[in-house]
């Protein structure tokens, strides 16, 4: 263990009466006065370097111009939006006289699409900010840090929060037009005027609304969105146990406090504590734990326009020869759009996979995991399922238990087939303990959609044409899977790993077109309801491991799949929400 | 042989029994090619299992 070192902003005096009844000290010295002289040494050594590692208010200042830069554009793609659905409204009310009849003008995926542009777009810009303020310090950094892995971060949160939001924001628009529509029709200067003025007045009426309900949707979550965004990029920059958090608040009479308010965000401005620790926050009603300001776990008067941030700062002993003294000033430049897939796969150190694992624990993660999988991916799919499942070591032909409580694996290299494998076990596990698709049921309307609109693109019937399309769907499928050609193409994997990616692309046509075409199961199985399943277990591998083979060659598919992972993960929500 | 060829020559021999290529979701080459072996010229029998999701049973006749 290591010897205690001062936090930011700790005091002296603070630090040395932490220090001397430390336990590592205390082991180490055998009396005080050796202790307080260690303690001491401790003390200059850090104070030298703190000064000049870390400036609140740089921080503070760099961290709030990148965020008002996103929401400005946030603001302005939602608004535009919003105007342009009102319009439609508008349109209809003009042409029809009714005051509620707007189903569909504002649809729910529309809305969660929202919710994913704030945290993807708002998210990407501050984890680019705090990166280019650090990543040049540390050698921790590695190739992990790429776009689309934070984008799938930042998805997965949106998806999470979106999914208990979307429905109330989509009402709230009808009601805004069943209420102001409304009032209108009861204003007879209205009721005199024609229609060309009438729609004037509409549109002007609503671009407002639209401008001011985008602003608060921004609002609302950007806290959140930012604040995530910095403590997922800084864990993945540094050990946990190698950083610090400070609270900061704005600074100005709008800060929360009480009595007034009924938490106190003022009284939190500088408070310091390990990464790993939660902040205490005060409030009316005692002190709420928080993780950072937005943590949504807290209550909705810790949460509605919160403005504060979090710094993750790591020790100077985690970012040796570190000097950030220019933290906050580093410009982003132009920041590039987020791509829809973040299913990548990233050729990362050992010492790297040890960085990720640390930062990223779930409690979900099954005990042996790290004996048949590689850890260096997005792994937050660990926490769809209910129950921690068990991995049973077998010697072949790995499987899932029908109860979704177990899955049966083979030590394979840890390599990409290995994991593959993990990620297509651990996938049945979670359709099969949510019961989201079961051997007697399917719950999911998203994939018997998927399925629905793929058999028709592959041909139904008993058509020549439909034969023809087979044939050459079969054709592609064994060049793609066996030919050394395709191996060469992708020559940073394995001959086995293409193979393997070149098998699950087969499987999952196979499922498409009914044991038609392709391969991987046996027919019966692929013609019955399994098929569904390997379907959603392909999906998981291509979201969270990707897969480029199925990716070059069947484009459009491929990425179907990815927002069929999307709206999967909505009806697993809405599943433990119990609305399905 | 390599695997593909293998199954080619089964195909080739069996064309109206279902193809060892759907055996590759669930086994390695290493192990398929141990099946042809102790297929040894017979006609392979699997069955995906209903208990457990991608297990295959393997029979010979």
């Amino acid at each position: 263990m290591p010897l205690p070192t001062p936090r930011i902003n700790e005091s002296e005096n603070e630090f040395i009466a932490r220090c001397i009844v430390d336990a590592e000290i205390e082991e180490e010295y055998a009396t005080m006065s050796q202790r307080i002289a260690v303690c001491y040494s401790q003390l200059d050594q850090k104070a030298i370097t703190k000064s000049k590692n870390y400036d609140t208010q740089k921080y503070y200042q760099g961290y709030q111009r990148q965020l008002d830069i996103a929401e400005r554009q946030e603001v302005r793609k939602v608004a535009s939006y919003y105007a342009n659905q009102y319009d439609q409204a508008i349109q209809k009310f003009l042409a029809t006289g009714q005051t509620n009849n707007f189903q569909g003008i504002f649809k729910e995926e529309d809305i969660q699409n929202i919710y994913t542009n704030i945290y993807v777009n708002i998210g990407l810009r501050v984890s680019k900010w705090y990166q280019s303020n650090y990543e040049k310090y540390t050698k921790k950094a590695d190739a992990n840090l790429s776009d689309n892995f934070f984008a799938g971060k930042f998805r997965y949160i949106s998806q999470l929060v979106g999914a208990g939001r979307v429905r109330s924001v989509s009402q709230n628009k009808q009601q805004t037009l069943d209420r102001v529509l409304k009032k209108l029709m009861a204003d007879p200067d209205f009721q005199s005027m024609n229609e060309r003025d009438a729609q004037r007045l509409l549109r002007q009426q609503f671009k407002g609304i639209s401008k001011y309900q985008a602003e608060r949707i921004i609002r609302t979550e950007s806290t959140l969105a930012a604040n995530y965004a910095t403590e997922q990029t800084a864990r993945q920059m540094f050990n946990e146990q190698d950083m610090q958090k400070e609270w900061i608040s704005g600074g100005d009479s709008r800060v929360r406090r009480l009595p007034r308010n009924k938490a106190d965000h003022r009284t939190m401005n500088g408070k310091v504590v390990d990464a790993d620790k939660k902040f205490e926050v005060p409030t009316r009603n005692g002190v709420e734990m928080m993780l950072y300001p937005g943590d949504p776990g807290a209550s909705s008067f810790n949460l509605i326009n919160c403005r504060c941030t979090v710094a993750y700062i790591p020790r100077e002993d985690a970012q040796a020869q570190i000097d950030i003294q220019g933290f906050g000033v580093q410009d982003l430049g132009t920041l590039e759009r987020v791509g829809e897939n973040f299913g990548v796969i990233v050729n990362t150190t050992t010492a790297a996979e040890e960085v990720i694992e640390q930062s990223r624990v779930s409690s979900m993660k099954p005990e042996r995991m790290d004996e048949f999988a590689r850890l260096d991916h997005d792994t937050s799919y660990l926490d769809l399922v209910d129950e921690k499942v068990t991995i049973n070591q077998v010697a072949k032909n790995a499987s899932c238990e029908v109860n979704g409580k177990t899955i049966n694996l083979v030590i394979e290299k840890r390599d990409y087939v290995g994991t593959k494998v993990f990620v297509h076990e651990y996938a049945h596990a979670i359709h099969l303990q949510s019961k989201l698709i079961t051997p007697y049921d399917i719950k999911s309307r998203a994939m018997l959609d998927f399925v629905e609109k793929w058999e028709k693109k592959f041909g139904k019937g008993n058509s020549a044409k439909r034969r023809a399309i087979e044939e050459e769907l079969e054709n592609k499928l064994r060049y793609i899977t066996f030919d050394k050609e395709v191996a060469e193409e992708f020559a940073d994997y394995s001959r086995g790993e293409v193979r393997a990616m070149g098998i699950a692309t087969a499987d999952t046509i196979m499922a498409l077109t009914g044991a038609r075409a392709g391969f991987g199961h046996t027919k019966s199985y692929m013609k019955a309801i399994y098929g569904k399943m390997e379907i959603f277990a392909h999906v998981f591998e291509n979201k969270y491991l990707g897969n480029p083979v199925f990716k070059k060659y069947f484009p459009e598919l491929y990425d179907d799949m990815l927002k069929l992972h999307d709206e999967l993960i909505v009806e697993l929500k809405a599943i433990k929400d119990g609305s399905i | 042989m390599e695997v593909f060829d293998l199954i080619k020559e089964y195909e080739e021999k069996y064309p109206n029994e279902e193809s060892p290529i759907n055996l590759l979701n669930s086994f390695n080459d290493d192990e398929i090619i141990e099946i042809f072996k102790e297929a040894n010229g017979r006609k392979i029998k699997f069955e995906n299992s209903t208990e457990r999701l991608d297990e295959v049973q393997i029979s010979y006749e």
